[in-house]
């Protein structure tokens, strides 16, 4: 039986991984048009800033939820750590973070 | 208030130290230019080249070392010159896309992962292993810089997070460090600039080794010593003195780190930052230097000086990667395939970090820090001979060269070698009710 949470991580993972990979295809099947624009210098620099920054998002959110899929999760001790410090619950699996 | 003030100053000297020189793969770096080359006269020994953005085409000459048969018409390349008698000669010609095969798409996945493993863990990402690496995959050394500094931002950024989300790095820290960082590396580029007018290339580089051997060879041994310590007498961590004398400097502005538990005078931030960009401004590892000024200068423990790192390593990062894809030289397919394998390696490193124990990433960096000393040390033979100060056969200063290498990709496997066992097991004693490792 798998718990609320779980299903959730597992729909995560799977649509994370879904726009992940259809990123990497795309980018990689126009790589001409992307390797003439993005090295033109100047402003055009926006554009391997802002693809870093998303690949960083999207791939950092799907790696995420397959490490934690695949039984890699944070010590609790940490978690306890991270209350203290005002940050989210651990316990429950909400969605996965952005990294 | 002010402390906020601080930290948005910080961030603005991102932007008040224009980027004038990057700092991705040691000393400073030209833009060499770029452009496309339409003609190679066989009998003149020239080429007809058209600039990236310019409308009229040059013929430049060749030197000797190039063989016109071998230059890519067509193609977009790079193109590497030198003053001559009053005159720019060709140096070298590569093309600036290498075609992604299978094997090169695989390497560089793993080279991100391995780097993505030791960033996580110890807070530096091995970029002085990575760039070599990428070299010699085919990657034009300027391009391979390039990419890897693209890469290292979102990297540092998505580690500094999940860490941060672990309650182990303090962004303030980290942002105020990474303003000092930025004006030692303008600092530390300057330097090498003079060494390298007065004594030339040998002797630039002579003066970095001998420099990053005395460094991390002090820096590794009392670092390892002081994990064998921890290790050895299961005793608590304590706070150096140096850090309890500068922690008690009261020089305004004062700010608290609430996620370190320190509060400092921002002024003794700064030794730490500027050593930590001189070592970016050369060998692109800053983080060797950082966190162990973090930990015995400042006070903090290793878990938060490694994560606290990551902040400042996005602040040089997001820097190094504007002023390369301003030039036009990030091959953005590169850095996401470095990108692909280092965000799985740096988020389960940053897993790792919950199950360890401040020993263990002492020890991890301890050791990566050593075998790098060791692969600077085999250089400075081959460079006093370069300088005409010792002789070396040719069939030694291969070996020297090799070792050198070896040495990095060593430090790299190694490092993560302890952080994968560390994580692996720190987690079956956790799942078996046991502590940290």
């Amino acid at each position: 039986m798998v718990s609320g949470s779980r299903k959730r991580l597992y729909c995560m993972t799977v649509l994370s991984g879904v726009v992940s990979i259809s990123s990497y295809v795309f980018l990689y099947t126009h790589q001409e048009w992307v390797t003439l624009n993005f090295t033109r210098g100047g402003v055009y620099a926006v554009f391997p800033i802002a693809t870093a920054f998303y690949f960083s998002f999207v791939h950092g959110a799907f790696t995420s939820c397959l490490l934690r899929v695949l039984g890699f999760r944070e010590a609790r001790s940490a978690v306890a750590g991270n209350k203290r410090n005002g940050g989210g619950s651990e316990g429950e699996v909400r969605s996965c973070p952005p990294a | 208030m002010s402390s906020r003030l601080i930290s948005i100053a910080s961030v603005g000297l991102l932007f008040a130290f224009a980027p004038v020189q990057a700092f991705a793969g040691g000393g400073p770096k030209e833009m060499p230019p770029t452009g496309v080359i339409s003609a190679v006269d066989h009998q003149a020994r020239t080429i007809d080249f058209r600039p990236h953005g310019a409308d009229k085409t040059v013929t430049l000459p060749l030197s000797e070392s190039v063989d016109p048969p071998g230059v890519p018409v067509g193609s977009r390349v790079i193109v590497y010159m030198e003053e001559r008698d009053g005159r720019s000669v060709v140096l070298d010609v590569s093309e600036m896309f290498v075609t992604l095969t299978p094997r090169l798409l695989i390497a560089l996945m793993v080279v991100g992962l391995v780097g993505g493993m030791l960033s996580g863990f110890i807070g530096s990402g091995g970029a002085f292993v990575m760039t070599p690496s990428m070299m010699s995959l085919g990657i034009p050394g300027v391009v391979a810089i390039a990419s890897n500094m693209c890469h290292k931002f979102p990297k540092a950024l998505v580690g500094a997070y999940k860490r941060y989300r672990y309650g182990q790095a303090d962004l303030k820290l980290g942002l105020v460090i990474g303003g000092s960082a930025i004006v030692g590396v303008q600092i530390g580029i300057r330097v090498q600039k003079a060494i390298l007018a007065a004594w030339g290339k040998a002797g630039s580089d002579l003066y970095l080794s001998l420099a990053y051997v005395t460094v991390l060879l002090s820096f590794g041994a009392y670092v390892l010593f002081d994990a064998w310590r921890l290790w050895r007498g299961g005793i608590e961590v304590k706070t150096s003195a140096l850090a309890v004398a500068v922690q008690k400097v009261r020089i305004p502005p004062v700010m608290n780190f609430p996620v370190a538990g320190l509060e400092l005078s921002v002024w003794v931030t700064v030794p730490v930052g500027l050593a930590s960009g001189l070592l970016v401004a050369t060998i692109a590892a800053g983080g060797l230097v950082g966190v162990p000024g973090m930990i015995y200068g400042l006070g903090a423990t290793a878990i938060v000086a490694t994560a606290t790192q990551l902040v400042t390593a996005f602040v040089m990062g997001l820097y190094g990667a504007v002023y390369w894809a301003v030039g036009g030289f990030v091959d953005i397919r590169l850095t996401l395939l470095i990108l692909a394998g280092s965000l799985i390696g740096i988020q389960f490193a940053a897993i790792g970090t919950t199950y360890v124990r401040d020993y263990t990433i002492k020890y991890t960096m301890g050791v990566a820090m050593l075998i790098v000393a060791v692969s600077r040390a085999a250089k400075v033979p081959v460079l006093l001979a370069d300088l005409h100060w010792t002789t070396l056969s040719a069939a030694a200063t291969g070996r020297l060269e090799s070792l050198s290498f070896w040495a990095l990709v060593g430090a790299l496997f190694s490092a993560c070698a302890i952080v994968f066992i560390a994580t692996i097991q720190g987690m079956l004693r956790a799942r078996n009710g046991g502590e940290a490792s």
